[in-house]
């Protein structure tokens, strides 16, 4: 029979080099250039995205309103969003809209202006590499009578995005500037999305991530 | 010639005329180029594609159309280089290309 000191052993070898093959800051090509600084994201807890940074000096109770800025989707290489239908890129910005406005919205009264209290959120689909010279961008300003269809297939282009993408996201006071909080995630199955139904389910419980991080910074138990 | 061949050249012209000039589908890309100055390579891109858009937009009120309204969509390349200034922060330029629907 095996020691169970040995096999206690081995186990703490095993984590330990687990560990040290994760470096302490992501990977250039494992991030897009969106967020302006990387070197302070660190890994996130086993629940949280993959790469987190949360400033220890920020008073994330202070805020009661959010400013949420229109979802960005950066591609690698020029022209690289071509390929992508216009009225996908548009609706997977709208569905990711939608989804943080109405998770967060029940916390945060949202807000067009900058102002005390106010939290600046900023969020992107991201299939870019830093280091990549060019870049496709696509910005959509939901208007709030923008309606999204029902479930149905995903065009392949637009899969092959979706499959390949990261959320980045900062959130940030929105008068001075200062960063809050800031991450990469990389989480989540994203082969298995395959129509618009399994996107929309995806986003919302990443929303759901975020409001509950959000209350749990704020003291409140996460719901 | 005669009055017929001359009608049915008229109709033709017209057409491709038609054709050269569709009511609002045509497009004038637009460059943009930010210079240096910028410390966020988010920012950067930003502007370079609005100026790009706004220089698309400028061609199409040259060639005499009006620059569709964009439903909130800004859209375009940006291709980047960084430096870094006098006390070593990053420092960005971002060039775009955009194009904006013309009618």
């Amino acid at each position: 029979m095996v020691p169970v000191r040995r096999v206690a052993a081995a186990l703490v070898l095993a984590l330990a080099a687990a560990c040290a093959r994760r470096p302490a800051a992501p990977a250039p090509a494992d991030t897009s250039g969106f967020l302006d600084d990387y070197a302070r994201l660190r890994p996130g807890p086993p629940d949280g995205a993959t790469w987190a940074y949360r400033n220890p000096a920020a008073r994330v109770r202070a805020y009661d309103r959010i400013l949420f800025e229109p979802v960005a989707i950066w591609r690698s290489g020029k022209r690289s969003l071509d390929p992508i239908p216009e009225d996908d890129l548009q609706r997977l910005a709208a569905e990711f809209q939608r989804a943080v406005t109405v998770r967060l919205g029940a916390d945060y009264r949202l807000v067009d202006a900058a102002g005390p209290g106010v939290l600046r959120v900023r969020l992107a689909v991201t299939a870019a590499r830093r280091e990549d010279r060019a870049l496709d961008v696509f910005t959509f300003a939901v208007p709030p009578e923008h309606r999204v269809p029902d479930a149905e297939a995903l065009h392949p282009a637009t899969h092959a995005l979706v499959v390949a993408a990261a959320i980045e996201g900062e959130l940030s006071d929105a008068v001075t500037g200062e960063v809050v909080a800031a991450g990469v995630d990389l989480r989540g199955e994203r082969r298995a999305l395959r129509t618009w139904g399994d996107v929309r389910a995806a986003l919302d419980r990443w929303a759901a991530w975020l409001a509950g991080r959000l209350r749990e910074a704020r003291g409140e138990r996460a719901g | 010639m005669t009055r017929q061949g001359g009608r049915v050249r008229a109709w033709v012209g017209l057409a491709l005329a038609a054709v050269a000039v569709p009511a609002w589908g045509a497009q004038y890309p637009g460059w943009g180029d930010t210079g240096w100055g910028f410390y966020g390579k988010r920012e950067c891109c930003a502007e370079a594609i609005a100026l790009a858009r706004q220089d698309s937009g400028d061609r199409c009120v040259a060639a005499g159309g009006t620059p569709r309204p964009t439903s909130g969509i800004q859209r375009g390349s940006c291709e980047w280089e960084w430096s870094t200034d006098a006390s070593g922060q990053l420092v960005y330029r971002c060039a775009s290309e955009a194009a904006v629907w013309c009618r």
